[in-house]
């Protein structure tokens, strides 16, 4: 690999980088800020400091950026839909924020 | 309007239930079967650490149940045994909202209720209920959503199999001998909406996750208050200090914390009654002009053998039930529903809404077997073979479902 094309490869990894931890802040914003009603009165992720008992605790459920994704576009049981209140960006920073906090 | 008014749809191939029969057996736990549900889990990546009890079920015994939340906890499939009434401590708990805090039984007879809709509204304390009069009943406690976990188009919620289900005494004073001593019901009402007692978190419109239902004025003839279950005093989890038992309806009927009984005109405007808990084609949402999830329909399932057995005569055990009628006759085969054999009850009856054990000797030869069982009412319904599609995967009853894949060598 010549050493233009290493450094562009760092480049685009380090922008790739920048761009997830900005959109797992996005995420986190998302999670305790935007989401109305809150995400946190209903449930308990360490990472966001909420203790909501009403859904499954996130830290326990372990979901998936799709499960979570699914559930916060159209709802689930009890859950309501967010995908008229919250944008695609919205959706996805969260979905890959809960994902991400909650490990695998 | 029952489940049972609704159109058969084509199943699907026996050599598919099997397949998805075997698959959930060698996953080994009955509520992990999740294909592609919004929520559900996927049991391969959920496969190893089996969750603990939360602390207001400590007392349960953990090897009978599977811990899915700490609010949807299944019965073992083969923890339900032949004695008719289910143990309290491997009953399935499954929670709308998290339990209240354990002060509400602290002073159970200071529990309050408040009556509606009757000529002589009034509150009155657990106390004085048990001071109107009593009653003890059986019934089968089970979840509308008993079974969702074969419905094949991955609906959200708890993936339960046949452990969302339970044989309990209650013992209570019937609600119709509550009313009559307020006055009797209001003209004009149509439903009995019973309110659970919880407390809400703030920041939630509240109808949007409050325990209220609303059921037929009909249910008055067997609705009761109940104060104990299996003779001890209601636990917490399971509804104490008072609970709204109504014999022969899903269990989100019988209203846990029960506060208030109101006699109404129309049905709760809650979103648990008006578009949860209601029966509609898949990719439908729910709706008020929708059947709701009252009368439970005609069921049993197999409990043993589950999964291997040894060549020649064995005992075939499992439960039946015909949710408002009796159960008058359960049939089991060993090859997937070609030949069938009446079974015979186990134990005393104890009612039309309890269930009845039952048991059949059936000569296995090696090889797999396909074991379903198959019930009928006294009013002649009987188990379809196949489930009836609906977006929650709600109501499961169909025999061929419920089968088992046993290995006989």
């Amino acid at each position: 690999m010549s050493l233009r094309t290493l450094l562009f490869a760092v480049l685009v990894s380090a922008s790739a980088t920048v761009m997830a931890d900005e959109q797992l802040e996005l995420g986190k914003k998302v999670f305790t800020e935007q989401a109305q009603p809150s995400c946190t009165i209903c449930h308990a992720l360490n990472d966001a400091g909420s203790v909501g008992e009403i859904g499954p605790n996130l830290d326990e459920l372990k979901p998936s950026a799709e499960q979570v994704r699914n559930a916060v576009k159209s709802g689930v049981g009890i859950m309501p839909a967010f995908g008229d209140s919250l944008s695609e960006q919205q959706i996805e920073a969260v979905a890959h924020y809960v994902e991400s906090v909650t490990g695998k | 309007m029952s489940i049972n008014d609704s159109p058969a749809i084509a199943s699907q191939s026996p050599a598919e239930s099997i397949q998805m029969s075997r698959r959930r057996l060698l996953l080994g736990s009955a509520g992990a079967m999740a294909s592609v549900s919004l929520l559900g889990l996927s049991p391969l990546a959920k496969a190893a650490e089996p969750k603990t009890l939360p602390d207001y079920v400590r007392w349960k015994n953990a090897n009978d149940v599977i811990v899915h939340s700490a609010n949807t906890i299944e019965t073992e499939r083969g923890a339900i045994g032949s004695g008719v009434v289910t143990n309290s401590d491997k009953l399935y708990v499954r929670n709308n909202l998290p339990a209240p805090n354990a002060d509400i039984v602290a002073d159970r007879d200071a529990w309050k209720v408040t009556f509606e809709g009757v000529n002589g509204p009034q509150s009155l304390t657990l106390g004085d209920l048990k001071k109107i009069g009593v009653e003890t009943v059986t019934t089968v406690l089970q979840c509308s959503g008993n079974g969702r976990a074969y419905y094949q188009h991955g609906p959200g919620g708890t993936q339960w199999g046949t452990g969302a289900a339970g044989c309990l005494i209650w013992t209570g004073v019937p609600l119709r001998e509550v009313v009559a001593k307020l006055g009797g019901v209001k003209p004009g009402m149509n439903y009995i909406t019973s309110t659970g007692g919880e407390s809400l978190p703030a920041g939630l419109d509240p109808k949007t996750i409050m325990v209220e239902r609303s059921i037929p004025l009909k249910a008055l003839d067997q609705a009761l208050l109940a104060w104990d279950m299996n003779d001890e005093p209601m636990p917490l989890a399971h509804g104490g200090p008072l609970r709204m038992v109504v014999p022969g309806y899903f269990g989100v009927n019988n209203v846990k914390y029960v506060d208030r009984v109101a006699f109404t005109e129309g049905q709760s405007d809650a979103k648990i009654q008006a578009s949860g808990y209601r029966i509609r084609p898949i990719g439908e949402k729910g709706a008020p002009d929708q059947p709701s999830m009252w009368e439970m329909p005609v069921k049993s399932w197999v409990t043993a053998p589950l999964t291997t057995a040894s060549q020649g005569k064995n005992l075939v055990y499992g439960v039946a039930f015909g949710g408002m009628n009796a159960v008058s006759k359960v049939e089991v085969s060993a090859d997937g529903g070609e030949t069938w054999k009446t079974a015979r009850f186990l134990g005393p009856d104890m009612g039309r809404y309890a269930w009845r054990p039952f048991v059949v000797s059936m000569d296995l030869s090696a090889g797999d077997h396909r074991i379903v069982s198959r019930a009928t009412d006294t009013e002649g319904n009987t188990q379809p073979p196949t489930r009836t599609e609906n977006e929650r995967g709600y109501g499961n009853t169909s025999w061929k479902d419920h089968g088992v894949t046993v290995t006989v060598s």
